[in-house]
Parts: structure tokens; sequence; C-alpha cells
């Protein structure tokens, strides 16, 4: 899978929230830690329903942790 | 190791097994009856035990194995289409094709189609591993 223009921040809100663990996250969104790493590093773009689950582990919006490469830099 | 990439191994194991089997026959056994050491090949039947109902098959892990099942059929389509020519080639002067080309030509791309898929399978999850950097 190519690198995506989807940047995410996962990374910054898994420490917000208690330094919660890749391996906690992939739990909770039923995923492989390969998963959540290959996301921290922009390696591959999720569904709208991973997306979906990931923001609601951390009670944001989905727009509060992924964004465009090109709107997060205007 | 996810069960796609134990299935994969499972696989090729089967398949260098089945040579280890076939290859001394050819010397050993008369006529074509080396040709029954490749119903060993029938052991890939057993893939779905490395699917266990419990087991984390994400979406990430399909699109790889989407990735490696394209590959897998570009191959077994270029090997049908060069093997039907190649066999035309060599057979066209006896205006008909034998009875036995179009079974070679399935059960060869069938073949050809496990073992890259198997092979797609692994080095695809070892790279997308690799890249993101676990």
């Amino acid at each position: 899978m190519p690198g995506v223009d989807l940047i995410n921040d996962i990374r910054r809100l898994r420490r917000e929230n208690g330094k919660m663990t890749q391996q906690e996250l992939a739990d909770h969104v039923q995923v492989s830690r390969q998963t959540i790493i290959a996301l921290e590093s922009g390696r591959y773009a999720p569904s709208l329903v991973l997306a979906m689950r990931i923001a609601n582990v951390f009670n944001v919006g989905v727009e509060d942790v992924f964004q465009l490469a090109d709107e997060s830099e205007e | 190791m996810t069960p796609f990439e134990k299935h994969a191994w499972f696989n090729l194991v089967v398949f260098v097994v089945t040579l280890i089997v076939v290859v001394p026959m050819l010397f050993l056994v008369q006529g074509n009856w080396y040709l029954s050491g490749f119903a060993l090949l029938g052991l890939w039947v057993l893939g779905p035990v490395f699917y266990p109902s419990q087991s984390l098959i994400d979406e990430r892990i399909r699109a790889i194995q989407n990735h490696a099942t394209r590959i897998a059929y570009w191959a077994y389509w270029v090997l049908f289409v060069l093997g039907g020519l190649a066999m035309w080639f060599w057979q066209y002067r006896q205006q008909t094709l034998g009875p036995t080309v179009i079974p070679i030509l399935v059960l060869g791309g069938l073949v050809l189609y496990v073992l890259v898929h198997s092979g797609a399978t692994i080095i695809l999850h070892r790279l997308e591993n690799w890249y993101a950097g676990s």
C-alpha cells in the first residue's frame, strides 16, 4: 500500500489519554497492533468505520483525528 | 503472524514436500506413475484450519490479501495465455490440440496461482510491517 495523503493525531491522542499503548487502542477498535502502527506512520488510510471507532475511543470527532494533508497545510 | 501468512507458509511447505516425493519417483517408478505424487497437493484443502473463528483479520490485513490475490491472478492469466500460445505453436501441425492440453494449463495455472499467492502474501505482509517500522 502506498503512502496516503491523510495525516492523523493518533499518537498525540494516545499520549493525552493516559499514555494508552498501541495494543490497547488496537484492542478497543478490534484491529491488530500492526494496523495502528501503519496508521500512525501514515502508511494506511482507514475505512470510515475504523476512523469513527478510533475517534469514539478518544471522544473526539473524526476530523479531530484525521485530516487531509493539503488541508492541514493551509 | 497472521492466519494468511501461516496458510501461505503451509502451502509452500506442501509444495516443497511434493517435489521431494515426486522427483525421486521420476527415476524409481515406471511409466507416468510419478504423477501420482502430485496428489500430495491435495493437502492444500486443509487451508481453513488456519482460520479459527477467534482469529483477528482486520481491514488492513484484508487489503494486503487483496493485493496478493491480484498479483496471483495476473500471474495465472499470463501463464494461461502464454501457455495456450506455446501449446498452439508446438502442436499446430497436428491441426488439433491434444486432450491433455487444457487440463495441464488449468492445473498448472492453479498450482502457479497458489504458489504466487502464497509468496506474495508472505512478502507483502513483511514489507508492510517493515515500512510501518514494527
